[in-house]
Protein backbone atom coordinates (compact mmCIF):
# COMPACT_ATOMS: atom_id res chain seq x y z
CA UNK A 1 0.00 0.00 0.00
CA UNK A 2 1.13 3.41 -0.99
CA UNK A 3 0.95 4.99 2.38
CA UNK A 4 2.64 2.57 4.32
CA UNK A 5 6.31 2.45 1.84
CA UNK A 6 8.50 4.80 3.62
CA UNK A 7 10.01 5.60 -0.33
CA UNK A 8 6.39 6.43 -1.26
CA UNK A 9 6.72 8.96 2.05
CA UNK A 10 9.88 10.44 0.77
CA UNK A 11 8.49 10.52 -2.67
CA UNK A 12 5.69 12.84 -2.02
CA UNK A 13 7.71 14.90 0.34
CA UNK A 14 10.74 15.94 -2.09
CA UNK A 15 10.32 16.08 -5.77
CA UNK A 16 14.00 15.84 -6.54
CA UNK A 17 14.03 12.58 -4.78
CA UNK A 18 10.86 11.55 -6.76
CA UNK A 19 12.76 12.14 -10.01
CA UNK A 20 15.56 9.71 -8.88
CA UNK A 21 13.26 6.84 -7.48
CA UNK A 22 10.83 7.15 -10.51
CA UNK A 23 13.93 6.89 -13.22
CA UNK A 24 14.07 3.13 -12.04
CA UNK A 25 11.15 1.32 -14.29
CA UNK A 26 10.30 -1.62 -11.80
CA UNK A 27 9.72 1.46 -9.04
CA UNK A 28 7.91 3.66 -11.93
CA UNK A 29 5.63 0.56 -12.26
CA UNK A 30 5.70 -0.51 -8.42
CA UNK A 31 4.33 2.87 -7.96
CA UNK A 32 1.39 3.16 -11.13
CA UNK A 33 -0.11 0.03 -9.51
CA UNK A 34 0.21 1.57 -5.97
CA UNK A 35 -1.73 4.83 -6.84
CA UNK A 36 -4.63 3.21 -8.87
CA UNK A 37 -5.20 0.81 -6.31
CA UNK A 38 -5.77 3.97 -4.17
CA UNK A 39 -7.62 5.74 -6.54
CA UNK A 40 -9.69 2.30 -6.50
CA UNK A 41 -10.23 2.61 -2.55
CA UNK A 42 -11.01 6.26 -2.59
CA UNK A 43 -13.69 5.18 -5.40
CA UNK A 44 -15.24 2.71 -3.17
CA UNK A 45 -15.04 5.39 -0.02
CA UNK A 46 -16.91 7.43 -2.19
CA UNK A 47 -19.24 5.37 -3.09
CA UNK A 48 -19.47 4.31 0.15
CA UNK A 49 -20.18 7.20 1.85
CA UNK A 50 -22.48 8.75 -0.69
CA UNK A 51 -24.92 5.17 -0.14
CA UNK A 52 -24.72 5.58 3.34
CA UNK A 53 -25.55 9.31 3.28
CA UNK A 54 -28.46 8.22 1.04
CA UNK A 55 -29.51 5.30 3.27
CA UNK A 56 -29.34 7.91 6.18
CA UNK A 57 -31.63 10.64 3.91
CA UNK A 58 -34.25 7.98 3.22
CA UNK A 59 -35.02 7.16 6.94
CA UNK A 60 -34.62 10.44 7.87
CA UNK A 61 -37.26 11.41 5.40
CA UNK A 62 -39.49 8.10 7.19
CA UNK A 63 -38.46 9.83 10.55
CA UNK A 64 -40.08 13.24 9.14
CA UNK A 65 -42.87 11.86 8.17
CA UNK A 66 -43.67 10.04 11.41
CA UNK A 67 -42.81 13.10 13.25
CA UNK A 68 -45.89 14.89 11.31
CA UNK A 69 -48.12 11.99 11.91
CA UNK A 70 -47.37 12.09 15.33
CA UNK A 71 -47.52 15.87 15.71
CA UNK A 72 -51.27 15.46 14.01
CA UNK A 73 -52.31 12.66 16.32
CA UNK A 74 -51.27 15.03 19.50
CA UNK A 75 -53.35 17.56 18.02
CA UNK A 76 -56.50 14.83 17.37
CA UNK A 77 -55.50 13.81 21.07
CA UNK A 78 -55.75 17.18 22.58
CA UNK A 79 -58.90 17.65 20.36
CA UNK A 80 -60.48 14.62 21.79
CA UNK A 81 -59.38 15.25 25.86
CA UNK A 82 -60.81 18.45 25.16
CA UNK A 83 -64.43 17.32 24.27
CA UNK A 84 -64.14 14.45 26.63
CA UNK A 85 -63.58 16.97 29.25
CA UNK A 86 -65.53 19.53 28.65
CA UNK A 87 -68.35 16.95 27.85
CA UNK A 88 -67.33 14.74 30.92
CA UNK A 89 -65.22 16.86 33.05
CA UNK A 90 -67.83 18.41 34.75
CA UNK A 91 -69.84 15.15 35.79
CA UNK A 92 -66.84 13.19 37.30
CA UNK A 93 -64.44 14.74 39.29
CA UNK A 94 -61.17 14.43 39.13
CA UNK A 95 -61.07 11.77 42.00
CA UNK A 96 -63.50 9.23 40.83
CA UNK A 97 -60.84 9.87 37.62
CA UNK A 98 -57.48 9.76 39.72
CA UNK A 99 -58.59 6.90 41.79
CA UNK A 100 -59.92 4.90 38.67
CA UNK A 101 -56.97 5.11 36.67
CA UNK A 102 -54.20 5.08 39.39
CA UNK A 103 -54.98 1.22 40.85
CA UNK A 104 -54.96 -1.39 38.35
CA UNK A 105 -58.11 -3.05 39.63
CA UNK A 106 -59.77 0.40 39.40
CA UNK A 107 -60.32 -0.62 35.77
CA UNK A 108 -61.61 -4.31 36.71
CA UNK A 109 -65.20 -5.26 37.17
CA UNK A 110 -66.61 -6.04 40.78
CA UNK A 111 -67.38 -4.49 44.03
CA UNK A 112 -67.55 -3.77 47.86
CA UNK A 113 -70.11 -3.49 50.35
CA UNK A 114 -69.31 0.03 52.20
CA UNK A 115 -71.64 2.53 54.10
CA UNK A 116 -71.67 5.68 52.33
CA UNK A 117 -74.36 8.66 52.17
CA UNK A 118 -76.39 8.54 49.10
CA UNK A 119 -77.88 11.93 47.29
CA UNK A 120 -80.96 12.07 45.13
CA UNK A 121 -82.41 15.46 43.39
CA UNK A 122 -85.14 15.82 40.90
CA UNK A 123 -87.01 18.33 39.44
CA UNK A 124 -90.84 19.00 40.40
CA UNK A 125 -92.96 19.04 37.68
CA UNK A 126 -90.31 19.22 34.80
CA UNK A 127 -91.97 16.52 32.47
CA UNK A 128 -95.39 19.28 32.67
CA UNK A 129 -92.75 22.25 32.35
CA UNK A 130 -91.17 20.99 29.04
CA UNK A 131 -94.38 19.97 27.16
CA UNK A 132 -94.32 23.31 26.69
CA UNK A 133 -90.89 23.71 25.50
CA UNK A 134 -89.02 22.74 22.09
CA UNK A 135 -86.00 19.96 22.63
CA UNK A 136 -83.60 22.78 22.74
CA UNK A 137 -84.80 25.06 25.57
CA UNK A 138 -85.31 21.53 27.25
CA UNK A 139 -81.64 20.78 26.89
CA UNK A 140 -81.04 24.14 27.62
CA UNK A 141 -82.52 24.43 31.02
CA UNK A 142 -81.32 21.06 31.86
CA UNK A 143 -77.76 21.96 31.17
CA UNK A 144 -77.59 25.29 32.92
CA UNK A 145 -79.63 23.00 35.84
CA UNK A 146 -76.92 19.96 35.61
CA UNK A 147 -74.03 22.33 35.47
CA UNK A 148 -74.82 24.13 38.51
CA UNK A 149 -75.85 21.08 40.37
CA UNK A 150 -72.13 19.41 39.22
CA UNK A 151 -70.08 22.44 40.25
CA UNK A 152 -72.08 22.07 43.84
CA UNK A 153 -71.80 18.62 44.22
CA UNK A 154 -68.26 18.84 42.96
CA UNK A 155 -67.09 21.57 45.63
CA UNK A 156 -68.45 19.06 48.80
CA UNK A 157 -66.42 15.93 46.85
CA UNK A 158 -69.41 14.16 46.13
CA UNK A 159 -69.57 11.97 42.93
CA UNK A 160 -72.14 12.12 40.67
CA UNK A 161 -73.13 8.62 39.79
CA UNK A 162 -75.73 9.47 37.12
CA UNK A 163 -77.78 11.58 35.80
CA UNK A 164 -81.48 9.72 35.10
CA UNK A 165 -82.88 12.97 33.31
CA UNK A 166 -83.49 15.86 34.99
CA UNK A 167 -82.98 13.60 38.24
CA UNK A 168 -79.36 13.43 40.07
CA UNK A 169 -77.64 10.54 42.04
CA UNK A 170 -74.38 11.57 43.81
CA UNK A 171 -73.21 9.51 46.26
CA UNK A 172 -70.32 10.86 49.09
CA UNK A 173 -67.89 8.18 50.59
CA UNK A 174 -66.90 6.66 47.03
CA UNK A 175 -64.49 6.27 45.62
CA UNK A 176 -62.35 8.09 47.68
CA UNK A 177 -63.25 6.91 51.77
CA UNK A 178 -65.07 10.30 53.62
CA UNK A 179 -65.45 9.75 57.55
CA UNK A 180 -67.60 12.57 56.96
CA UNK A 181 -70.04 11.36 54.15
CA UNK A 182 -72.92 11.88 55.55
CA UNK A 183 -72.84 15.78 56.68
CA UNK A 184 -70.82 16.37 53.29
CA UNK A 185 -73.97 15.25 51.92
CA UNK A 186 -76.32 16.84 53.61
CA UNK A 187 -74.56 20.46 53.92
CA UNK A 188 -74.03 19.92 49.62
CA UNK A 189 -78.11 19.45 49.64
CA UNK A 190 -79.04 22.31 51.00
CA UNK A 191 -75.63 24.19 49.29
CA UNK A 192 -77.86 22.58 46.32
CA UNK A 193 -81.09 24.24 47.35
CA UNK A 194 -79.39 27.59 47.88
CA UNK A 195 -77.70 27.70 44.04
CA UNK A 196 -81.53 27.54 42.58
CA UNK A 197 -82.27 30.76 43.22
CA UNK A 198 -78.94 31.38 40.56
CA UNK A 199 -79.90 28.69 38.37
CA UNK A 200 -83.58 30.26 37.97
CA UNK A 201 -82.09 33.65 37.56
CA UNK A 202 -79.89 32.47 34.55
CA UNK A 203 -82.59 30.49 32.93
CA UNK A 204 -84.95 33.74 33.32
CA UNK A 205 -81.91 34.95 31.39
CA UNK A 206 -82.73 33.16 28.46
CA UNK A 207 -86.61 33.48 28.34
CA UNK A 208 -86.45 30.07 29.95
CA UNK A 209 -89.11 28.86 33.09
CA UNK A 210 -88.01 28.89 36.48
CA UNK A 211 -87.18 25.03 38.20
CA UNK A 212 -88.30 23.97 41.65
CA UNK A 213 -86.13 20.86 43.24
CA UNK A 214 -86.61 18.62 46.15
CA UNK A 215 -83.97 16.49 47.34
CA UNK A 216 -83.53 12.91 49.68
CA UNK A 217 -80.48 12.25 51.41
CA UNK A 218 -80.28 8.56 53.21
CA UNK A 219 -77.02 6.53 54.14
CA UNK A 220 -76.76 3.02 54.08
CA UNK A 221 -74.69 0.13 52.69
CA UNK A 222 -74.45 -0.41 49.21
CA UNK A 223 -72.09 -2.30 46.78
CA UNK A 224 -70.06 -0.03 44.85
CA UNK A 225 -67.29 -0.74 41.99
CA UNK A 226 -67.19 -1.14 38.27
CA UNK A 227 -70.62 -2.58 37.42
CA UNK A 228 -71.25 -3.39 33.99
CA UNK A 229 -69.89 -5.73 30.79
CA UNK A 230 -66.55 -5.18 29.91
CA UNK A 231 -67.89 -3.29 26.58
CA UNK A 232 -69.53 -0.41 29.18
CA UNK A 233 -68.78 -0.30 32.46
CA UNK A 234 -69.19 2.54 34.93
CA UNK A 235 -68.50 2.97 38.51
CA UNK A 236 -72.12 2.99 40.22
CA UNK A 237 -73.65 2.08 43.57
CA UNK A 238 -76.45 -0.48 43.80
CA UNK A 239 -78.79 -1.81 46.41
CA UNK A 240 -81.67 -1.16 48.58
CA UNK A 241 -80.72 1.81 49.91
CA UNK A 242 -80.51 3.50 46.60
CA UNK A 243 -84.16 2.59 46.02
CA UNK A 244 -84.85 4.25 49.36
CA UNK A 245 -83.11 7.50 49.02
CA UNK A 246 -85.51 7.98 45.44
CA UNK A 247 -88.37 7.31 48.09
CA UNK A 248 -87.42 9.75 50.63
CA UNK A 249 -86.90 12.53 47.58
CA UNK A 250 -90.59 11.37 46.64
CA UNK A 251 -91.96 12.90 49.66
CA UNK A 252 -89.87 16.30 48.86
CA UNK A 253 -91.88 19.50 47.58
CA UNK A 254 -89.99 21.85 45.73
CA UNK A 255 -87.21 23.42 47.70
CA UNK A 256 -86.95 20.87 50.03
CA UNK A 257 -84.22 18.77 51.43
CA UNK A 258 -85.57 15.29 53.74
CA UNK A 259 -82.92 13.07 55.03
CA UNK A 260 -83.63 9.66 56.72
CA UNK A 261 -82.91 8.58 60.18
CA UNK A 262 -79.26 7.17 59.59
CA UNK A 263 -78.62 10.34 58.06
CA UNK A 264 -79.30 12.73 60.83
CA UNK A 265 -78.49 10.42 63.39
CA UNK A 266 -74.72 10.88 61.71
CA UNK A 267 -75.15 14.34 62.10
CA UNK A 268 -75.98 14.50 65.40
CA UNK A 269 -76.66 17.92 66.95
CA UNK A 270 -75.11 19.86 64.07
CA UNK A 271 -78.58 19.31 62.07
CA UNK A 272 -81.22 21.76 62.23
CA UNK A 273 -85.23 20.31 60.73
CA UNK A 274 -88.27 22.35 60.60
CA UNK A 275 -89.46 18.52 62.19
CA UNK A 276 -89.82 15.09 61.06
CA UNK A 277 -92.05 12.86 60.73
CA UNK A 278 -92.90 9.32 59.86
CA UNK A 279 -93.64 7.61 56.28
CA UNK A 280 -94.40 4.17 55.27
CA UNK A 281 -92.60 4.20 51.26
CA UNK A 282 -93.92 0.79 49.68
CA UNK A 283 -92.15 -1.87 49.29
CA UNK A 284 -90.26 -0.98 53.00
CA UNK A 285 -91.18 -3.19 55.72
CA UNK A 286 -90.87 -0.75 58.87
CA UNK A 287 -92.21 2.73 58.81
CA UNK A 288 -89.30 5.46 58.59
CA UNK A 289 -88.48 8.80 59.70
CA UNK A 290 -87.90 11.50 57.47
CA UNK A 291 -86.61 14.90 58.48
CA UNK A 292 -87.10 17.97 57.11
CA UNK A 293 -84.14 19.81 57.23
CA UNK A 294 -82.65 24.04 57.47
CA UNK A 295 -79.30 23.76 58.18
CA UNK A 296 -76.08 21.90 59.73
CA UNK A 297 -73.70 23.24 62.26
CA UNK A 298 -70.03 22.77 62.49
CA UNK A 299 -67.77 22.73 59.71
CA UNK A 300 -69.61 22.94 56.85
CA UNK A 301 -72.51 25.01 58.36
CA UNK A 302 -74.74 26.17 55.89
CA UNK A 303 -78.33 26.88 56.17
CA UNK A 304 -81.52 27.26 54.15
CA UNK A 305 -82.44 30.68 52.53
CA UNK A 306 -85.52 32.35 54.08
CA UNK A 307 -88.67 31.80 52.57
CA UNK A 308 -91.15 34.56 52.99
CA UNK A 309 -94.21 35.14 51.23
CA UNK A 310 -97.57 37.37 51.09
CA UNK A 311 -100.87 34.97 51.02
CA UNK A 312 -103.22 36.28 48.27
CA UNK A 313 -106.98 35.87 49.11
CA UNK A 314 -109.08 35.55 46.09
CA UNK A 315 -112.12 37.68 45.43
CA UNK A 316 -113.52 34.70 43.66
CA UNK A 317 -112.52 31.50 45.29
CA UNK A 318 -111.90 29.20 42.25
CA UNK A 319 -114.01 25.44 42.09
CA UNK A 320 -111.69 22.66 41.12
CA UNK A 321 -111.80 18.78 41.73
CA UNK A 322 -109.22 17.05 43.11
CA UNK A 323 -107.75 13.37 42.53
CA UNK A 324 -105.52 11.84 45.61
CA UNK A 325 -102.61 9.73 43.19
CA UNK A 326 -101.44 6.58 44.45
CA UNK A 327 -97.95 6.21 42.97
CA UNK A 328 -97.71 8.33 39.48
CA UNK A 329 -101.36 6.70 38.21
CA UNK A 330 -104.37 8.55 38.80
CA UNK A 331 -107.07 6.42 39.67
CA UNK A 332 -108.50 7.62 43.05
CA UNK A 333 -112.16 9.26 43.22
CA UNK A 334 -112.88 12.80 42.61
CA UNK A 335 -113.14 15.44 45.31
CA UNK A 336 -114.55 18.30 44.82
CA UNK A 337 -112.99 21.77 46.90
CA UNK A 338 -112.55 25.37 46.59
CA UNK A 339 -109.35 27.56 46.09
CA UNK A 340 -109.28 30.42 48.74
CA UNK A 341 -105.48 32.01 48.28
CA UNK A 342 -102.23 31.37 47.38
CA UNK A 343 -98.91 33.11 47.60
CA UNK A 344 -95.11 33.23 45.29
CA UNK A 345 -94.37 30.11 46.60
CA UNK A 346 -96.24 27.80 44.44
CA UNK A 347 -98.86 27.12 48.08
CA UNK A 348 -102.34 27.51 47.29
CA UNK A 349 -105.42 27.02 50.28
CA UNK A 350 -108.16 24.66 49.81
CA UNK A 351 -111.26 24.33 51.18
CA UNK A 352 -112.68 20.97 51.13
CA UNK A 353 -115.17 18.32 51.82
CA UNK A 354 -113.36 15.48 52.94
CA UNK A 355 -109.83 14.48 55.05
CA UNK A 356 -106.95 14.59 53.28
CA UNK A 357 -103.99 12.94 54.74
CA UNK A 358 -100.64 15.27 55.24
CA UNK A 359 -98.26 14.74 52.05
CA UNK A 360 -100.99 13.05 49.99
CA UNK A 361 -100.13 13.56 46.14
CA UNK A 362 -103.24 15.26 44.12
CA UNK A 363 -104.24 16.02 40.96
CA UNK A 364 -105.99 19.40 40.50
CA UNK A 365 -108.27 20.78 37.73
CA UNK A 366 -109.83 23.92 38.12
CA UNK A 367 -113.40 24.35 36.76
CA UNK A 368 -112.48 27.42 34.75
CA UNK A 369 -109.65 25.28 33.14
CA UNK A 370 -110.78 22.07 32.55
CA UNK A 371 -108.29 19.94 31.15
CA UNK A 372 -105.18 21.69 32.39
CA UNK A 373 -103.92 19.28 35.39
CA UNK A 374 -102.29 20.83 38.17
CA UNK A 375 -100.34 18.63 40.52
CA UNK A 376 -99.64 19.34 44.16
CA UNK A 377 -98.79 17.53 47.53
CA UNK A 378 -100.18 18.44 51.19
CA UNK A 379 -98.49 20.07 53.21
CA UNK A 380 -100.59 21.54 55.85
CA UNK A 381 -103.98 19.75 56.63
CA UNK A 382 -106.69 20.46 59.13
CA UNK A 383 -110.11 19.75 59.62
CA UNK A 384 -111.93 21.48 56.13
CA UNK A 385 -108.72 23.15 54.91
CA UNK A 386 -105.56 22.14 53.50
CA UNK A 387 -102.35 24.05 52.69
CA UNK A 388 -101.17 22.31 49.09
CA UNK A 389 -97.70 22.99 47.18
CA UNK A 390 -97.51 22.74 43.91
CA UNK A 391 -95.31 20.56 42.00
CA UNK A 392 -96.16 21.17 38.95
CA UNK A 393 -98.34 24.27 37.66
CA UNK A 394 -99.21 24.64 34.52
CA UNK A 395 -98.77 28.15 32.53
CA UNK A 396 -102.36 28.53 31.99
CA UNK A 397 -103.42 27.98 35.95
CA UNK A 398 -100.72 30.83 37.13
CA UNK A 399 -101.74 33.12 34.34
CA UNK A 400 -105.86 32.82 35.29
CA UNK A 401 -104.28 33.06 38.99
CA UNK A 402 -102.50 36.00 38.27
CA UNK A 403 -105.47 37.79 36.76
CA UNK A 404 -108.00 37.31 39.18
CA UNK A 405 -108.84 40.17 41.54
CA UNK A 406 -108.18 39.72 45.45
CA UNK A 407 -109.87 39.89 48.18
CA UNK A 408 -109.23 43.19 49.50
CA UNK B 1 -25.39 2.49 22.21
CA UNK B 2 -23.25 1.84 25.84
CA UNK B 3 -26.16 0.28 27.66
CA UNK B 4 -25.15 -2.81 28.65
CA UNK B 5 -28.35 -4.28 27.95
CA UNK B 6 -27.98 -3.83 24.34
CA UNK B 7 -25.06 -6.10 24.18
CA UNK B 8 -25.32 -9.00 22.02
CA UNK B 9 -25.78 -12.15 23.40
CA UNK B 10 -25.73 -15.49 22.18
CA UNK B 11 -23.13 -17.90 19.90
CA UNK B 12 -21.10 -16.24 17.47
CA UNK B 13 -23.55 -17.51 14.59
CA UNK B 14 -27.00 -16.16 16.79
CA UNK B 15 -26.62 -12.71 17.61
CA UNK B 16 -29.59 -11.34 19.78
CA UNK B 17 -30.35 -8.19 21.25
CA UNK B 18 -32.80 -5.69 22.52
CA UNK B 19 -35.21 -6.13 19.62
CA UNK B 20 -32.99 -8.22 17.24
CA UNK B 21 -31.87 -11.23 15.70
CA UNK B 22 -28.90 -11.95 13.62
CA UNK B 23 -28.89 -15.68 13.00
CA UNK B 24 -26.86 -18.32 10.45
CA UNK B 25 -29.25 -21.11 9.22
CA UNK B 26 -26.14 -23.33 7.79
CA UNK B 27 -28.37 -25.60 5.69
CA UNK B 28 -29.85 -22.82 3.50
CA UNK B 29 -26.42 -21.15 4.03
CA UNK B 30 -28.46 -17.86 5.25
CA UNK B 31 -27.92 -15.12 7.81
CA UNK B 32 -31.12 -14.09 8.51
CA UNK B 33 -31.87 -10.23 10.01
CA UNK B 34 -34.24 -9.77 12.03
CA UNK B 35 -36.27 -6.42 14.22
CA UNK B 36 -35.13 -3.18 14.81
CA UNK B 37 -30.75 -2.68 14.35
CA UNK B 38 -29.29 0.50 15.58
CA UNK B 39 -26.28 -0.43 16.82
CA UNK B 40 -22.79 1.55 16.84
CA UNK B 41 -20.36 0.97 14.48
CA UNK B 42 -18.07 -0.98 17.09
CA UNK B 43 -21.23 -2.70 18.05
CA UNK B 44 -21.60 -3.93 14.44
CA UNK B 45 -18.59 -6.03 14.81
CA UNK B 46 -19.55 -9.31 16.09
CA UNK B 47 -22.35 -9.26 12.69
CA UNK B 48 -19.47 -8.20 11.09
CA UNK B 49 -17.13 -10.82 12.09
CA UNK B 50 -19.92 -13.78 11.24
CA UNK B 51 -20.33 -12.28 7.67
CA UNK B 52 -16.53 -12.65 7.16
CA UNK B 53 -16.58 -16.21 8.72
CA UNK B 54 -19.32 -17.29 6.95
CA UNK B 55 -18.37 -16.22 3.63
CA UNK B 56 -14.72 -17.72 3.83
CA UNK B 57 -16.06 -20.82 4.85
CA UNK B 58 -18.23 -20.94 1.05
CA UNK B 59 -18.58 -18.62 -1.76
CA UNK B 60 -22.71 -19.00 -1.50
CA UNK B 61 -24.69 -16.75 0.93
CA UNK B 62 -27.93 -15.66 1.50
CA UNK B 63 -28.96 -12.17 3.53
CA UNK B 64 -32.65 -12.55 4.65
CA UNK B 65 -33.79 -9.06 5.40
CA UNK B 66 -37.84 -9.42 5.15
CA UNK B 67 -37.91 -9.26 8.96
CA UNK B 68 -35.70 -6.31 9.59
CA UNK B 69 -37.75 -3.54 9.48
CA UNK B 70 -35.21 -0.40 10.38
CA UNK B 71 -31.61 -0.12 9.50
CA UNK B 72 -29.67 2.67 10.99
CA UNK B 73 -26.48 3.73 8.49
CA UNK B 74 -23.87 2.48 10.86
CA UNK B 75 -25.74 -1.05 9.98
CA UNK B 76 -25.71 -0.20 6.31
CA UNK B 77 -22.31 1.03 6.21
CA UNK B 78 -21.44 -2.03 7.66
CA UNK B 79 -23.29 -4.17 4.78
CA UNK B 80 -21.71 -2.14 1.98
CA UNK B 81 -18.44 -2.63 3.44
CA UNK B 82 -18.92 -6.70 3.22
CA UNK B 83 -20.41 -6.05 -0.65
CA UNK B 84 -16.52 -4.53 -1.28
CA UNK B 85 -14.67 -7.24 0.63
CA UNK B 86 -16.65 -9.86 -1.33
CA UNK B 87 -16.32 -8.25 -4.59
CA UNK B 88 -12.30 -8.24 -3.47
CA UNK B 89 -12.56 -11.71 -2.73
CA UNK B 90 -14.20 -12.45 -5.83
CA UNK B 91 -16.15 -15.55 -7.17
CA UNK B 92 -18.91 -15.11 -4.62
CA UNK B 93 -22.92 -16.04 -5.12
CA UNK B 94 -24.72 -13.43 -2.67
CA UNK B 95 -28.34 -12.86 -2.95
CA UNK B 96 -29.80 -10.61 -1.34
CA UNK B 97 -34.24 -10.95 0.40
CA UNK B 98 -35.64 -7.64 1.24
CA UNK B 99 -39.12 -7.02 1.41
CA UNK B 100 -40.52 -3.66 -0.90
CA UNK B 101 -43.26 -3.00 2.02
CA UNK B 102 -40.51 -2.09 4.12
CA UNK B 103 -39.40 1.23 2.23
CA UNK B 104 -35.48 2.19 3.16
CA UNK B 105 -35.11 -1.65 1.60
CA UNK B 106 -36.10 -0.64 -1.89
CA UNK B 107 -34.11 2.33 -1.90
CA UNK B 108 -30.79 1.06 0.14
CA UNK B 109 -30.26 -2.95 -0.86
CA UNK B 110 -29.99 -2.34 -4.67
CA UNK B 111 -26.97 0.07 -3.58
CA UNK B 112 -25.11 -3.14 -2.81
CA UNK B 113 -24.83 -3.92 -6.73
CA UNK B 114 -22.48 -0.76 -6.91
CA UNK B 115 -20.22 -2.38 -4.83
CA UNK B 116 -20.59 -5.98 -5.56
CA UNK B 117 -21.92 -5.89 -9.15
CA UNK B 118 -22.81 -10.02 -9.11
CA UNK B 119 -24.63 -9.93 -5.85
CA UNK B 120 -28.58 -10.56 -6.72
CA UNK B 121 -31.32 -8.57 -5.43
CA UNK B 122 -34.84 -10.05 -5.33
CA UNK B 123 -37.10 -7.96 -3.27
CA UNK B 124 -40.91 -9.48 -2.20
Amino acid sequence: MLPEDPRWRQLLADPEAAATLLADAAARAEFVAAAAALQAEHDDLVMLHDSTLEHANEIEEQLAVKIEQVEALVVELELRNAFIRQVFGRHVTDEVVNTLLASPEGRQLGGERRTLTILISDLRGFSTLCEGLGPEQVVAILNIYLGAMADVIGEYRGSINEFIGDAILAVFGAPVPQEDHPERAVACAIAMQRAMGRVNAELAEHGLPALEMGIGVHTGEVVVGNIGSNRRAKYGVVGRHVNLTSRIESYTVGGQVLISGSAAEALGDRLRTRGSFEVRPKGVREPITIHDVTGVDGPFAIHMAEETSQWRALAEPQRLSFTALEGKDTGGQENPAVLVAYDDLHNAELHVTTVVPLRSDLKLVLAALPGVDAYAKVVASTAGRVVVRFTALPRALTELLEGLPLRA
Amino acid sequence: MTDTTSRPSGSDTDIKGPGYRVWFDAPSRTIHFEGVLRLSTSEYKPIEDMLDRVLLESPALGLRMTELAFLNSSGINMLYKFAIAARKKGDTEIKVHGSSTIPWQGKSLPNLKKFLPPIVIALD
